[in-house]
């Protein structure tokens, strides 16, 4: 064979196009091994309908397990053991849901780096400074002192791996195929780091930082008045009056020298999430028995974040939905009790600033003792780059997650930390949390449910409860910092003994209230009590005005029914309009106003107050109150090296009501002083021209559905993963607190009886996959405000109507 | 007959392989089979772009293009339900000029018996 130049030419072309099209290039996947039918992205494909019957041989079951798939792909597992159930649990979850698993696991974790490549970098840091791997560290070591739990969580991680080994390149998510890259085995710390994940969500809110800059700069009587430590208006969870029937501990001291100071760009305050839950008791109900909802809200993102199934063994029959990566049921309902949660807005993160002896930051001080630092070199792995180390000091607070020059510039989660401050957050203490779901998951009376509430941390939430023998009650649970009143409303000083934390508030003491005389019970996130709850939780909480309306549709409901409580699941009527529309349309300078500002105006006159998606007086108030707040405080509250955050929605909803002449209405940065009227008259002129300059003529585009133009993004944010734009209506300010992506991400009503009823459904489907038909099929019916019939299996008595698929999981060995 | 050889080969190297075996599959029939360079191109290239049509349609269809529509979006392609067909005829095209160009190869190294 002689050499042939030609040959050589065609060889080198051919090689160097499959290396190409094997190679993944910047965003965009390798595109031979993607577009290949037969191992790309095509494999993913589902037809519509699933083959009916299926047997799998797995290692690792100990007898045989049966999933039986409904009309909505719910997989309901019944198992003979508690072990074969949850590994059942783990293998189905991943078969829908593994690269969700996955992806979540290595945000929460700081590994996105690892298959995203540089632009992770930062974020992954930031998730390591803060201590999520400390504290899912903290937690499995406290998890597996309990050898039940322990048994629940190897049981569900055998599962997801019986899954994973039987995967082969081709049947990978197509989220695998488009990042390139392989799922790896699961550990029982990658649930912990879904549970920490949680906390991050819900319970790592903080505002210290921007309120000790305001305290610098307005002083601390400005700062009370206008950031009280308790509402204008309110309406706790627990209803006013309500008395604790214990002996509250001694609480800690308010120390001299209440915080630390900062020496010293306006944040806009961010709306909290806007969950809902409520039961009534049977003697206001049409059956006699007790019926429960749960809403919880959260950002929504595809796939789904809950999923719902059934799990069924010598012991438990339990429904409901829990957050893939989780083992149990989080939200739920079994034949004798349904809970359901919302989040408690507690104080439970702090800064503390921390004083080095000297450069090399080795040690720092508490009281009049030097202690050490502990150095933690973080290695992150970085696809396509070196990997970098990255040292985090933490201190007995916990971790220093930014130092001086260290703080990343274009961050936004970092803006709220201040720099050289440690950090102080549940999330890093031990908990055996899952064993509260455990315990919920098999309860049939109030006691179980009491019982259960004790072993949970954080993120805190209003565990709310019914059961059949007619009882119900709401508890706002979790691990509360025993502290003094607004200790962690500014920021702390870490040298200082006295502004640590003095251990919990007893569980036992947690706010808590059974069967109250009202015959009802609810929370949606705002203060858990009123004034004379001995213990200190935080000084400010989500608006009052959903749990207010709740309340006050669950007081005049006499014999409810399941379509009442579906119907305050979707009330769009708002109490924060009611409490300022005429306000604002009193006081507004009609004589200044051109005409289409005064047709607008009459639209908002006109209005029944319900954000309903057809209605275009939504969009104006919405635009105008949030205008108007802002032109209220941004003068004084804007400050580019100092952030702080405006006052509160209620405090302004205060002024506005309460106070012709306060010095707020004046813009600063204006010669002329504006009265509340002008400032009003002005706000309202800006809005109707934003909303004339964006939607056009006052027509069908001023509707609120289009203007708030509600989505769902694919969790990495890829195009055409997601939804459309859906036309929903709802408000913050209402129960059906729909915004533009956050939204209810599991809705449930329960009926309990002789017979459980249940109704739900998510903003998604079953599975994760884009390919398939349950991948965002309940989607249309959650924007309608519809809600699925849910199918309760009982062993022995499966309903075939009901029954599309059955799988049987058998033992390989 | 050479494309009826590669469709064959290829269908049953995929099953189980990854996607670049189709170019040592055309390479070697192109070496063994094929008549002239143009003809080893256009029976590589056309042998694999109908096997992968094929194939494409067998997963495709039952799917109503649900997947292949979203992908197309992916690749900022506006939002329709005709986006499967540029994905079908781009990824039959890639995988054609594989097989085409590895044919041709294996062809040229005729010339060096």
């Amino acid at each position: 064979m002689k050499f042939n130049l030609s040959s050589f030419f065609y060889l080198s072309i051919t090689l160097l196009l499959v290396f190409a099209l094997n190679k993944k290039l910047g965003s965009i996947p390798p595109l031979g091994k993607f577009l290949d039918p037969f191992n790309g992205f095509w494999q993913q494909a589902e037809p519509r309908n699933a083959t009916t019957e299926n047997t799998l041989q797995i290692e690792g079951l100990k007898g045989k397990v049966s999933v039986m798939f409904d009309e909505n792909r719910v997989p309901h597992i019944d198992a003979e053991n508690d072990y074969d159930l949850y590994f059942a649990q783990g293998f189905i979850i991943a078969r829908d849901r593994l690269w969700q698993m996955d992806f979540q696991t290595r945000f929460a974790a700081g590994r996105l780096s690892e298959v995203i490549g540089e632009k992770a970098v930062d974020l992954d840091k930031y998730n390591r400074r803060m201590g999520m791997g400390f504290g899912a560290r903290n937690m499995e070591a406290f998890v597996k002192k309990d050898p039940k739990m322990k048994g629940v969580l190897d049981a569900y991680t055998h599962g997801i791996n019986a899954y994973i080994k039987t995967l082969k390149p081709k049947d990978y998510p197509i989220e695998f195929k488009l990042l390139d890259y392989a799922p790896e085995n699961w550990k029982p710390i990658n649930s912990a780091f879904l549970l920490k994940l949680m906390s991050a969500t819900l319970a790592a809110a903080s505002n210290d930082f921007y309120m000790s800059n305001a305290l610098s700069k307005f002083g601390p009587e400005v700062i009370n008045d206008l950031f009280p430590n308790y509402p204008f208006r309110e309406d706790p969870i627990i209803p006013e009056g309500t008395k604790w029937d214990f002996q509250p501990v001694g609480k800690p001291a308010v120390p001299e020298g209440l915080s630390y100071q900062t020496d010293i760009k306006l944040q806009p305050k961010e709306e909290g999430l806007g969950s809902n839950n409520w039961a009534i008791s049977g003697n206001k109900t049409s059956t006699g028995f007790p019926m429960l909802a749960n809403d919880p809200h959260l950002e929504m993102t595809l796939p789904a974040i809950w999923y719902q199934n059934q799990l069924t063994a010598p012991g438990i029959n339990v429904y409901g939905v829990t957050i893939p990566g989780s083992p149990g049921v989080i939200i739920g309902f079994n034949k004798e009790v349904a809970w359901g949660v919302t989040n408690v807005g507690s104080d439970v993160l702090d800064w503390y600033k921390i004083t080095f002896k000297d450069h090399t930051k080795r040690e720092y001080l508490v009281g009049k003792e030097w202690k050490a630092v502990k150095k933690v070199v973080e290695v992150i792995k970085v696809r396509g780059m070196k990997t970098i180390t990255d040292t985090v000091l933490y201190t007995h607070h916990g971790p220093v997650v930014y130092q001086e020059g260290e703080k990343p510039k274009s961050f936004p989660k970092s803006n709220n930390i201040p720099v050289g401050f440690a950090l102080k957050w549940i999330a890093h203490q031990p908990s055996n949390d899952i064993k509260t779901f455990y315990e919920l998951n098999r309860a049939k009376t109030y006691a179980d449910y009491r019982a259960a509430l004790i072993h949970y941390v954080a993120p805190a939430q209003n565990f709310i409860f019914a059961s059949k023998e007619n009882d119900i009650g709401i508890t706002p649970n979790g691990y509360f910092p025993l502290k003094w009143k607004g200790q962690g409303k500014f920021l702390l000083d870490g040298s200082n003994p006295s502004h640590e934390w003095k251990g919990r508030v007893p569980a036992a003491h947690n706010p808590t209230v059974k069967n109250p005389a009202r015959g009802f019970v609810s929370s949606a996130n705002q203060f858990s009590t009123d004034t004379t709850y001995p213990y200190y939780l935080h000084w400010e909480f989500t608006g009052y005005e959903r749990g207010a309306r709740i309340n006050r549709q669950l007081s005049t409901m006499e014999k409810a029914t399941v379509s009442d409580f579906q119907a305050l699941q979707n009330d769009n009527y708002s109490i924060h309009a009611e409490n300022i529309r005429d306000v604002l349309l009193k006081n507004i300078h009609q004589d200044q106003l051109n005409e289409r500002e005064l047709s607008a105006l009459d639209v908002l006159k006109k209005w029944s107050l319900r954000y309903d998606a057809r209605e275009k007086a939504p969009s104006i108030f919405e635009w105008w109150h949030k205008r108007l707040a802002i032109g209220i405080w941004e003068d004084e509250f804007s400050d580019e090296k100092n952030p702080m955050i405006m006052p509160s929605r209620d405090r302004t909803v205060e002024l506005l009501i309460s106070d012709e002449k306060a010095i707020w209405y004046d813009n600063k940065n204006t010669s002329v002083k504006e009265s509340k009227q002008d400032i009003i008259t002005q706000t309202y002129k800006a809005t109707i021209d934003s909303l004339y300059k964006i939607f056009g003529e006052m027509g069908s585009s001023w509707e609120w559905g289009h203007v708030k133009g509600t989505n769902i993004p694919h969790l990495a944010k890829i195009a055409g993963f997601g939804t459309k734009t859906l036309y929903t209506g709802g408000s913050k300010t209402a129960v059906n607190a729909i915004s533009q992506t956050t939204g209810p991400s599991w809705k449930m009503v329960v009926s309990l009886g002789p017979k459980v009823q249940a109704f739900g459904l998510f903003p998604g489907g079953e599975s994760g996959n884009p390919g398939s038909f349950y991948y965002d099929n309940m989607v249309e019916k959650w924007a309608g405000g519809k809600l699925n019939s849910l199918y309760y299996y009982e062993k022995g008595n499966p309903d075939t109507k009901r029954i599309k698929q059955t799988i049987s999981l058998i033992s390989k060995n | 007959m050479l494309i009826l050889i590669l469709i064959i080969v290829s269908f049953i190297a995929q099953s189980f392989l990854p996607w670049w075996i189709i170019m040592p599959v055309c390479l070697i029939g192109g070496f063994f089979f094929s008549k002239s360079g143009k003809q080893a191109f256009w029976s590589g290239f056309s042998s694999i772009f109908m096997l992968w049509v094929i194939k494409m349609l067998t997963l495709s269809l039952p799917n109503e293009h649900l997947l292949a529509n979203r992908i197309g979006q992916v690749f900022m392609l506006p939002e329709s339900n005709n986006n499967w067909i540029i994905l079908l005829l781009a990824g039959a095209v890639i995988g054609g000029l594989v097989g085409g160009l590895s044919c041709l190869t294996g062809n040229s190294f005729q010339k060096t018996k």
